[in-house]
């Protein structure tokens, strides 16, 4: 019998088998070619520019077949213009494997100026291919500085402004040149090497050792409504992570961000602080416009930065405190109609249209002003009598150029005219303050005439001020303005000044009470002074003076003896002349005198008698007698003034 | 020859000295004229003659920049805010009304009266805002807000704290008359003097206070006026303090002034207010 046959129907289904396996391999790579056969590639010219600078964007499409590619497009972010895109095609040949390929397609390529400063996402543009939007993966970055901030070439790369194969090369060298930035710790060996920039930013004491923010102002002195630019600045030592969190409220201030991409704006600049190496970036700038005047804080902004130096532990930092002296713009020469803020350069345009029209129908006014400064947020237009100016309609475009604000703003009015004939619309002034001139300019343009024609269809000219039926009548009793200044002295009257007042209310009592006091005073001296004239002390003095100035020993005697009766009198009261001789030892004694006292002063009378009947009585025993006397009167008066003797 | 050369010497000099005299006399009373021109606001009459001309022709904006200009100025001029009030009325009246335009008038009227109290105009003319000002919350439906100053305030307010100061400075001398008087022992005189004196102190006793409050008063405030429609009061931080607003055209009681904020007395209620909704007098 031999092998047994084998059924044609499994060797089919074997070789259906492969067929299926074999499609099963190929259909997928035929698949995935014919999406991955279209490349489509985007890129930029350079990922940093200045402002007003131009690079280029340029989209490449290939494929390996043939295709169709149009309608490329660009969507720019806005502060960037571009030009309609150039389109050439493109063949690519690329040889190896024991043969080549053939890629063949579009090159578009878009000329793009950057407006302003900021770090710009630009989206990927798309092409049509073979009917369907395809869009290039890859979104651009592409970061904008200031003119004349664009870093110069480094100079161990030649070729640094382009990217080549060697640039990693020297990318790595640069890095084995630079210092470990984990944490620098130098100080600064020659101040040569920092840049302008640098030497700006310099400080003499770190308020932190590592990081730390600071708000650096433009200026410190200004007038409300002039700009001040704000530079947000990190200084660090150390690499970190992480950014502002929180910023400065100025509450005092208009702001306008000059950045539009806060972050990571310049690249860092080396600078000085406390004799070290620091690095300083900036990380936004704002412009702001005080308010008002005063001195004005701006607050503090505030950041979270993760240190690896710090074995990444999260440090917070918040920034100095601006404080700036704004005051008002000088009062001299300040024209009228001057509006506080407005302070800037700035010039009027206008535009009306039509300039014919009928009563009661409006014309179309566009004033245009256009400068640097804060724009004004209204005008002050020439109204009135019989011309309407409605609420105008606002447009602006704001823009930065060289860290100034500035742009322009459209007020559109409806002007609603009701009189007829030729109505001049008048001039728009806008009186401002020239920061740099430092003085102030008025800037103005004639709006012109227009001529109001009777309504065609004959209806009445609408009557403004009868609008509103009882608009007026309120005021329809009103007096008429003033044609002239009638004589006006401003009233010199001031409330009486402290001193003066205080003075004038006192003076008169204090005077009245001070001369009673002072008569009475006087008085009293009189009344004491009279007292004492005739106090039998002073008389017994008197005495004893006149019998010392006596020439007879009987007058001596006489006058020695009256002092004797004046004393006994001033110390005890007793009329001792009403008194027997005898019995005045024993008054004496009854009234607190010392019996040698008494007897003394008894023994004394009797010498006074003798003396005066004693013709041979001579000075010597005149002034014996005096000063016995004397002793005797001084005795007696410290009698009366110690007081009467305490009897046993 | 010789005899006359020294007499005419001497005539020669006395005649120079009086020309020098009557030279530094016509300079001095030039000088004074040229001051109290400056001085009387002479500069200022360009300011007014335009604004009067730009109201006569119905030009009020430009009026209202004008006399602006002019209060801006000092001294001011009764006339001058007159017509600055006129200004803003004629605005009102034009229909091209301003917010605020009526509270600005009564201000400017309000001056007016302060420096110029027997203005019967400017008097009337600041009764009709007020009646406007009432009439217009009425028919939007909103209450009259009418509030009476405090006692103090009105009492203290009935006289200047210069005439308050004299009135002190009358009964002190009164006082010591008295006292003087009393000195007298009997008789009229005595009996004069015994009366007077009491009376003169109460007096005095009543007007120092008064005089003390008022100065006072005059130092640490001032008058101004609301421009807005209504405002309500708040405390120094900016919360709200509730109760009524206070309307447009009301005289306040302004004091110090805070960062954007004015202190104000109103009626008997103290508060805070945006200093852009007040407008302070001028009172010179």
């Amino acid at each position: 019998m031999g092998a047994p046959a084998r059924h044609p129907s499994s060797w089919l289904w074997a070789l259906a088998a492969v067929l299926i396996f074999s499609l099963a391999l190929l259909w997928p790579r035929t698949a995935w070619s014919q999406i991955a056969d279209v490349e489509l590639d985007a890129s930029t010219s350079a990922g940093l520019v200045e402002v007003g600078e131009s690079f280029h964007i340029t989209l490449k499409v290939l494929s390996t077949r043939s295709i169709r590619a149009t309608n490329p497009q660009l969507r720019i972010p806005v502060g960037m213009s571009a030009s309609a895109p150039r389109v050439a095609p493109a063949l690519i040949m690329h040889w190896g494997g024991g043969g080549s390929m053939v890629k063949r397609g579009i090159n578009a390529t878009w000329r793009v100026v950057a407006k302003k400063v900021g770090m710009f996402n630009i989206a990927p543009p798309t092409v049509v291919v073979d009917g369907q939007i395809t869009t290039a993966g890859n979104t651009m970055r592409v970061k904008v500085v200031a003119a004349g901030q664009k870093p110069k070439a480094d100079p161990l790369d030649p070729f640094s402004n382009f990217p080549t194969p060697f640039s990693k090369l020297f990318k790595d060298l640069r890095r084995r040149r630079a210092p470990n930035e984990l944490f620098i710790d130098e100080d600064v060996k020659s101040y040569d090497d920092i840049g302008p920039l640098g030497r700006k930013l310099m400080l003499r004491s770190a308020p932190d050792e590592y990081l730390f923010l600071r708000l650096v102002p433009s200026k410190k002195q200004l007038v409300v409504g002039e700009q001040l630019t704000l530079s947000w600045y990190v200084y660090f030592r150390v690499s970190h992570k992480g950014g502002i969190d929180h910023e400065p409220p100025m509450p005092d201030f208009m702001r306008i961000a000059l950045e539009s991409a806060p972050g990571v704006v310049t690249d860092k600049v080396v600078t000085s602080v406390a004799g070290k190496v620091w690095f300083a970036r900036r990380v936004n700038q704002t412009a702001v416009f005080p308010l008002r005047a005063g001195n004005l804080r701006t607050g503090v902004f505030s950041g979270e930065y993760r240190v690896p130096y710090l074995r990444n532990r999260t440090i917070n930092r918040s920034s100095n405190d601006v404080q700036v002296l704004v005051h008002e713009p000088p009062r001299e020469g300040r024209p009228p109609g001057y509006r506080m803020g407005d302070v800037g350069r700035f010039r009027l345009q206008a535009k009306v249209d039509p300039r014919q029209t009928e009563v009661g129908e409006s014309v179309s006014v566009q004033v245009t002003v256009e400068g640097r400064g804060a724009l004004p947020n209204a005008l002050r237009v020439p109204q009135r009598a019989g011309v309407e100016w409605l609420t105008p309609e606002k447009r602006d475009d704001i823009n930065v150029q060289r860290g100034k604000v500035g742009g322009w703003r459209r007020f559109g009015y409806a002007v609603r005219l009701v009189d007829e004939g030729m109505v001049d619309l008048g001039i728009v002034k806008l009186p401002y303050y020239d920061p740099v001139l430092r003085r102030y300019r008025v800037a103005r343009v004639r709006l012109g005439e227009v001529r109001v024609n009777k309504r065609r269809d004959g209806t009445k000219a609408v009557d403004l001020a009868s609008d509103d039926g009882d608009r007026d009548t309120p005021f329809k009793t009103l007096a008429k303005p003033r044609t002239s200044m009638q004589p006006y002295a401003p009233s010199s009257r001031r409330p009486l000044a402290a001193r003066t007042f205080w003075g004038l209310v006192l003076a008169p009592p204090l005077a009245i009470l001070l001369l009673g006091a002072g008569v009475q005073g006087w008085g009293a001296l009189r009344r004491r002074r009279r007292e004492r004239k005739q106090d039998p002390a002073t008389l017994a003095w008197r005495a004893l003076a006149e019998a010392k100035r006596a020439d007879d020993p009987k007058d001596t005697a006489a006058a020695a003896e009256r002092a004797l009766h004046l004393a006994i009198e001033a110390a005890t009261s007793i009329k001792s002349r009403a008194v027997l001789l005898a019995d005045l030892p024993d008054e004496l004694e009854d009234r607190g005198v010392e019996p040698s006292l008494a007897e003394q002063v008894c023994e004394a009378f009797e010498a006074c008698s003798s003396l005066r009947f004693d013709p041979t009585a001579d000075e010597e025993h005149s002034s014996a007698l005096i000063k016995r006397n004397k002793r005797l009167v001084k005795r007696l008066l410290r009698v009366r003034s110690s007081g009467p003797e305490e009897e046993d | 020859m010789s005899a006359r050369g020294p007499a005419s010497c001497r005539l020669l000099d006395r005649t120079t000295i009086r020309a020098a005299w009557l030279v530094a006399l016509c300079t001095s009373c030039c000088l004074l004229g040229f001051a109290l021109d400056a001085a009387g606001g002479g500069s200022e009459s360009p300011f007014f003659r335009r604004g009067s001309e730009a109201l006569s022709m119905g030009k009020f904006e430009e009026a209202i920049e004008q006399f602006e200009a002019f209060a801006d100025r000092v001294p001011s001029h009764p006339d001058a805010s007159f017509n600055r009030g006129m200004a803003y009325l004629l605005r009102v009246r034009s229909g091209a009304e301003k917010n605020g335009d009526l509270g600005r008038a009564a201000a400017a009227f309000e001056e007016t009266l302060i420096m110029r109290s027997d203005d019967d105009d400017a008097r009337h003319a600041l009764s009709l805002i007020h009646a406007e000002v009432a009439r217009r919350r009425a028919r939007s439906g909103k209450p009259v807000v009418v509030s009476s100053p405090s006692l103090d305030r009105l009492v203290v307010h009935l006289a200047s704290a210069r005439s308050w100061g004299i009135g002190a400075v009358v009964a002190s001398f009164l006082l010591a008359l008295g006292l003087l008087l009393r000195r007298r022992q009997e008789g009229p005189v005595h009996l004069a003097g015994t009366l007077l004196w009491p009376i003169s102190a109460v007096a005095l006793v009543a007007l120092l206070p008064l005089t003390l409050a008022a100065t006072e008063l005059q130092r640490s405030s001032r008058p101004g006026v609301l421009v807005l429609r209504e405002a309500y009061m708040m405390d120094e931080k900016g919360v709200a303090l509730g109760g009524d607003p206070i309307t447009e055209a009301t005289r306040l009681e302004l004091g110090q002034r805070r960062g954007g904020r004015v202190s104000v007395r109103y009626g008997t209620r103290e508060g805070w207010l945006d200093a852009s909704a007040v407008r302070p007098l001028r009172t010179r």
